[in-house]
């Protein structure tokens, strides 16, 4: 007996034809579950090691107990208090806003047509560049009093805005080149579950004599629930490894740390003083987060459903 | 003829034009400004003169390229495009021989142990790439029997040797459960019996794979190739940390510009569209398949 059919055994025999089944089917998964194990799986086991241990990148594991998760919070290291904070606003803001704003558009553009076929591809356009590139433009349309943005703002009588240098407005700067960067992706899902729409129902509506907002608001939407549920998770996970355009438009965290995330806070204790442990207690708080949370939504969904 | 957003006509053909696709268009117009502004005011920048960079104008006065020169002879390019082209299409390519095999199998071959296997994968969908990126050096670094490294990982640099880093840099991108998740779903709305008669005239699992199932793939791979083409060009962060910087990429190039002394906004913009155009020309080229292929697969439930 093989290797896998001996792991698998249960209390029936599997067939000759079954077995060789089983063996097909893990020989086509193999490289997958191997990554997966290696770049996946053993990196959330070290990290829950690691931050129960004072590992600094040189000494042996000794284990400390929560120690790490003591510090964290009441000597607030690296800043890890204020980025969570942070990443708090930027997930209140971002999430939802990314969620509306790539409807609204799959909305103005699901329509099959030549020209909003190339409209679409205008829309998509800022979800292909890196974020590095998109900050790197978008700090300079932002900067100080000589940006385009403010002169824009001036030339229709609005105050400019202090994007790059003020605590009060920089998560909001980045929450907006976020949006630029990020909704054409999520636009491009709603179109395809737009498309995919029964066409019956629709017309059945029209008959009875709703106008096309009305189809729009109470059938169309509601709808498009399970992929809006697949979008807003999606952003919001994706919204934990805020980073690159951060860096960008706010090289060491904003003024008084106001645009701060976690990732930087993490990779800063590593690259100041080694604290793997902490780092790595930082990295479990976050994954907790997301776990909690993700499966808080998971739960609405199905109650709501 | 007066139709709303989803092609439905809503009334009789006649000539008055509904307020409501009037809000449409401008609101068509108007996000099509706020997509396309910044690309145009980088154009812009980018053909100024270095002493027309800080007047406000909206268009050159007197256009020249010297920024692209520059930008050219930037002394990094050659190496960082090299670097950037080998890890993207490298990590392209695995990742989607990975994520076909591993999508096909758990789609068409049910075999036992594959719904925890499923399951178990499923889960970790939720949790950041970034949020794991220590443990993943740790990995890395003490892979075993590689750069330098014993059976026990001791004693070497591991992927994250200045020989070894390519790889380190490669192999977390290889693998993406997203896209095994999406591949599954694709192969799902295909018909099984296409393969089971196959099988019955005795054609093996790899020929039933790649001769019948691979070729009505090509929405899928080529959605795929977008999303991974994508991740690789515009790859940062995990470059940056595991090189420490010293990696030569694209992305951390043109950080570069930013991070000296007088930055040269004139330069970094005619970098920064040089650098964005390839991943352009790709997506228009694949695009054509990009739709179809999304609509077949992560859409379903």
């Amino acid at each position: 007996m093989n290797a896998y059919g001996l792991l698998l055994r249960g209390k029936k025999k599997m067939t000759k034809a079954e077995k060789r089944k089983t063996l097909i089917g893990w020989c086509f998964v193999f490289p997958a579950v191997v990554l997966f194990f290696c770049f996946i799986f053993l990196p959330i086991v070290i990290s829950i090691v690691t931050s129960f241990s004072d590992f600094n990148g040189i000494n042996k594991y000794a284990p400390w107990g929560i120690h790490n998760y003591v510090e964290i919070f009441t000597r607030d290291i690296s800043r890890f208090k204020k980025s969570l904070l942070n990443l708090g606003i930027y997930v209140i803001l971002y999430v939802p806003l990314n969620v509306m704003l790539s409807m609204g558009l799959a909305l103005l553009v699901a329509k099959k047509t030549r020209g909003n076929k190339y409209v679409r591809m205008a829309f998509y356009i800022p979800s292909l560049t890196s974020g590095i590139a998109v900050a790197s433009v978008w700090a300079w349309m932002l900067n100080g009093e000589s940006g385009i943005i403010n002169i824009a703002l001036r030339a229709i009588g609005l105050p400019g805005v202090n994007w790059l240098n003020s605590p009060a407005t920089a998560m909001i700067t980045v929450v907006i080149v976020g949006l630029w960067n990020g909704c054409g992706a999520n636009m491009v899902l709603y179109i395809a579950a737009i498309q995919g729409i029964n066409s019956s129902l629709l017309e059945a509506a029209k008959i009875e004599g709703a106008n096309s907002f009305k189809i729009t608001l109470k059938i169309v939407i509601p709808l498009l629930r399970p992929i809006t549920y697949f979008v807003l998770t999606t952003v919001f996970i994706g919204a934990f490894q805020l980073y690159d355009t951060v860096i960008m438009l706010f090289p060491t965290g904003g003024p008084q740390n106001s645009a701060l995330t976690p990732i930087m806070s993490i990779n800063n204790a590593i690259n100041s003083a080694f604290l793997y442990g902490r780092a790595s207690a930082m990295s479990v708080i976050l994954l907790i987060i997301v776990s909690v949370l993700t499966f808080v939504l998971q739960k609405l969904n199905k109650e709501t459903y | 003829m007066v139709t709303n957003a989803l092609g439905i006509p809503l009334n009789k053909p006649n000539k008055k034009i509904k307020p409501l696709r009037v809000v449409q268009i401008v609101l068509i117009v108007l996000w099509l400004f706020i997509a396309l502004f910044p690309f145009y005011w980088s154009i812009v920048t980018s053909l100024k003169p270095l002493n027309e960079i800080m007047e406000f104008s909206l268009w050159p006065k007197k256009p020249s390229l010297l920024n692209y020169k520059e930008a050219l002879l930037n002394p990094d390019l050659a190496e960082s495009l090299f670097n950037t082209v080998f890890i993207t299409v490298v990590g392209m390519a695995i990742n989607i021989l990975v994520s076909l095999l591993a999508g096909y199998a758990f789609a068409k071959i049910k075999f036992k142990g594959s719904r925890v296997l499923f399951r178990i994968m499923q889960t970790s969908m939720m949790l950041p790439f970034a949020v794991m990126f220590i443990p993943t050096y740790i990995v890395l670094a003490r892979f075993p029997l590689i750069g330098g490294n014993n059976l026990f990982g001791q004693g070497g640099f591991g992927f994250v040797g200045v020989n070894t880093q390519f790889f380190g840099i490669i192999l977390p991108s290889c693998i993406s459960v997203y896209n095994i998740f999406f591949i599954r779903q694709f192969f799902l709305t295909l018909s099984d019996e296409l393969g089971e008669s196959a099988r019955i005239d005795g054609a093996g699992e790899l020929r039933i794979f790649g001769q019948i199932y691979l070729p009505m793939m090509t929405p899928a791979v080529a959605t795929l190739a977008i999303f991974a083409f994508q991740a690789g060009w515009n790859n940062y962060f995990w470059p940056y940390i595991l090189g420490q910087g010293s990696f030569k990429i694209l992305t951390i190039a043109l950080r570069q510009y930013y991070t000296a002394v007088a930055p040269e906004h004139g330069v970094a913009m005619a970098f920064n569209l040089l650098i964005t155009l390839p991943m352009i020309v790709f997506f228009i080229v694949f695009q054509r398949y990009f739709m179809s292929g999304l609509s077949a697969g992560a859409v379903k439930e």
